[in-house]
């Protein structure tokens, strides 16, 4: 009753079912992979955005300024002070080293063993100011 | 026995057919639901086995997925020339409620209150009993403030995620950039004038702003209107070969963040809505135009020792010199009379064309929509022409006199304001056009940088570079005439004049003097100072080495100029 070529059949038609599913069950897979990965990138890049905004935020001129001042003692270089060519041509002598107002603090942290700078205390008195305060803050 | 033994039983007849009939329904019934069997095992298994354990690897990929939303636009940047963002769209969340499924909208008032000590009582407490679907109750709060509201875990208080505009720079440029409604619409600046795009786009507007100079020259200005008890202040920076603004003030200023509480003062724009009679800085155009219009040389000399009266008009000299001045003379030490004479030499239609060529008489076609109509004389007489020569009775904006001076200088190429940085810069040269002849473009340097050196604007000099400008004192009309008190004292510079490259312009509105300046608020005193030390800063922010003068570049115009060694000198004789 059972001749070979029908079990043949069958037995392709199983087979390929068997494929059929495998392979549609990797493509889910690797179309939820996909999935994460670009909503990973997402995140990735909305904290970029955000991150990129707030370097632009405390690397503005004024508050620059105000730092460098502040904790370097450092001021504009005036015209008078880089204005050599009209003298004798030569290049002036190196300026000694402005030495901080404040010394940057070293500590070390656990686990890292090296030393690791922490920013200087007087920058975080000064900006009181937080980022989120300006991205957030209106009704 | 055998179990599976099967007894056939053969029928004949006529029952036959219809035996074998049901029988084939029957195996057909039982194949089909042994087929559905299957595929419902075969789901069920895949559901329950196969793919809890593939999503098993990634939970929190579903709490992430929502981020995707592909048909989301965002708001595209504003970013000036070098990159540096002034706005961008970023997330943030809004808390709303629905007010149904609030149980203790007291309570809630309360623990809302302690996060955000700004949130009104009342009105919140009526929203949350208003028993409505969707109510706002704040917008865009800090992911802290999300934080928190989560953890007091009140039933019915939810978020939104929102797109919300951040100005890194605040105020710094707030006139250009404009500022932003609370449901993403632009209300000011480019952000309104390029609503359209910017809504549509995802390229960043690129700005040709330069932010470290538009922080120098608000700065400066800022500076002198402490100094000076000034109403307020406007400047810009322009390129003078390309009509590029690198930066661009108005004082007093606003918070784009704050904008529906502006007040009318802040947000109106100096530098390119306001029209002012900027007095002896159009000197420079009524100059250009007697060089260019007219046979006229160095040498010639103007009468300026009584005033000129023409019909109910008196033109008086500021700083009366009582003598003939040559035309340098008359251009340095800012002669009213002289400029006068001037304009009559050129004449009325040639002055107007002159005027109109250079952008004068109508507004500029500026990216941003406040820009203001400029105030011409109408109708335009002879008187018109006399006092336009050295800049009463016309109104023009900043923005014109910095792009009118600029074509002057640059060699006599009309160029045009503007704040969109573009890439057909370089073929500006070939569809130029000319409003002044390199030769009186070389002139007016000359003159301009005489300025500084012998005559009004000394100021304004830096030391090292070769800077040329022409100071401005206008009295602002009041009623029934000028006012004396009120002035607008103002300066604009170029340098290097051996080949100009940038412009810089500083307005002041009513300076009062101070003791250091004797009292003065002139142009001289208020504005040259202001642009030298912009000049000053920019140079070292722009890496511009000093070029230093060799041989003077107001050169053979010395000649034509008396200082005041020589006047001195001439006077002894005279009385010997």
């Amino acid at each position: 009753m059972f001749r070979f070529s029908g079990i043949l059949c069958l037995a392709i038609a199983v087979l390929s079912g068997g494929l059929l599913f495998k392979t549609s069950q990797s493509v889910q897979r690797a179309e939820q992979a996909l999935f994460q990965v670009n909503s990973k990138v997402e995140v990735e890049r909305e904290s970029l955005r955000i991150l990129t905004a707030e370097w632009d935020y405390l690397n503005r001129p004024e508050r620059l300024e105000k730092l460098t001042l502040q904790n370097l003692g450092m001021d504009e270089v005036g015209t008078e002070k880089t204005n050599f060519i009209e003298g004798d041509g030569s290049v002036p002598e190196p300026a000694i080293p402005v030495i901080p107002q404040v010394k940057p603090q070293y500590i070390s942290i656990q686990g890292q063993g090296s030393l690791a700078k922490v920013e200087e205390k007087t920058i975080q008195n000064t900006e009181n100011q937080n980022f989120s305060e300006i991205v957030g803050g209106q009704e | 026995m055998k179990p599976f033994y099967k007894k056939r039983i053969f029928i004949t007849g006529t029952q036959q057919t219809n035996l074998e009939q049901a029988r084939g329904r029957l195996i057909l019934i039982g194949i089909f639901f042994m087929v559905a069997y299957v595929l419902v095992v075969a789901r069920a298994a895949d559901l329950s086995i196969i793919q809890s354990f593939s999503n098993n690897i990634n939970e929190e990929s579903i709490y992430n997925g929502s981020t995707i939303k592909k048909d989301f636009k965002v708001r595209a940047d504003i970013v000036d020339r070098n990159g540096v963002i002034l706005a961008r769209s970023l997330k943030t969340s809004s808390l709303f409620a629905d007010a149904v499924l609030v149980r203790d909208p007291v309570m809630v008032t309360k623990d809302l209150q302690k996060i955000f000590p700004s949130l009104p009582y009342g009105p919140t407490l009526q929203k949350l009993q208003s028993q409505k679907r969707f109510v706002w109750l704040k917008r865009n709060i800090t992911p802290e403030e999300q934080s928190k509201i989560l953890y007091l875990g009140h039933p019915g208080l939810d978020f939104k995620e929102e797109m919300n505009r951040v100005y890194p720079q605040g105020a710094l440029a707030a006139h250009l950039v404009g500022a932003n409604g609370i449901d993403g619409q632009g209300l000011a600046g480019l952000e309104s004038s390029f609503d359209g795009l910017l809504s549509k786009s995802n390229k960043p507007l690129e700005l040709t702003l330069d932010v470290r100079l538009q922080h120098v020259l608000k700065r400066e200005i800022l500076t002198t209107i402490n100094k000076f008890k000034a109403k307020g202040g406007a400047g810009i920076v322009m390129d003078v070969e390309t009509g590029e603004v690198l930066a661009a003030v108005s004082l007093p200023d606003y918070d784009p963040y704050n904008f529906k509480n502006v007040k009318d003062n802040q947000k109106f724009n100096r530098f390119s809505q306001g029209v002012y009679e900027l007095g002896s800085a159009f000197k420079v155009f009524s100059t250009a135009a007697m060089l260019e219009k007219t046979n006229s040389n160095m040498g010639q000399s103007f009468d300026v020792r009584e005033p000129i009266t023409i019909g109910r008009f008196k033109i008086r000299d500021y700083h009366p010199e009582k003598r003939r001045l040559s035309l340098p003379e008359v251009f340095i030490h800012s002669s009213n009379i002289g400029s006068a004479m001037m304009g009559r030499s050129v004449g009325t239609d040639d002055l107007k064309d002159f005027y109109e060529d250079i952008g004068l008489l109508s507004a500029p076609d500026f990216e941003i929509s406040e820009v203001g109509n400029p105030l011409i004389p109408n109708p335009w007489n002879e008187v018109s022409t006399l006092t336009a020569s050295f800049g009463h009775g016309i109104a023009v904006s900043p923005l014109q006199l910095i792009s009118a001076t600029s074509s002057i200088v640059n060699g006599g190429v009309l160029v045009k304001p503007k704040i969109i940085k573009s890439l057909e810069v370089k073929k500006r040269k070939e569809a130029a056009f000319r409003v002044v002849s390199p030769e009186t473009s070389h002139r007016m340097r000359q003159l301009l940088r005489l300025v500084v050196t012998q005559g009004t604007g000394s100021k304004a000099d830096v030391s090292g570079y070769i800077v040329g400008g022409k100071t401005g004192t206008a009295e602002k009309p009041g009623r029934g005439g000028y006012d004396r008190e009120k002035l607008i004292s103002s300066f604009i510079g170029v340098f290097p004049m051996d080949k100009p490259q940038y412009a810089v312009f500083v307005m002041v509105d009513e300076p009062q003097g101070t003791k250091a300046t004797y009292g003065y608020a002139t142009g001289g005193w208020v504005g040259a100072p202001t642009v030298q030390r912009i000049i000053s800063s920019m140079v070292s922010i722009l890496n511009i080495p000093p070029s230093g003068e060799k041989q003077k570049f107001e050169g053979s115009l010395m000649r034509y100029v008396k200082t005041k060694e020589q006047l001195i000198g001439e006077q002894k004789i005279a009385t010997h």
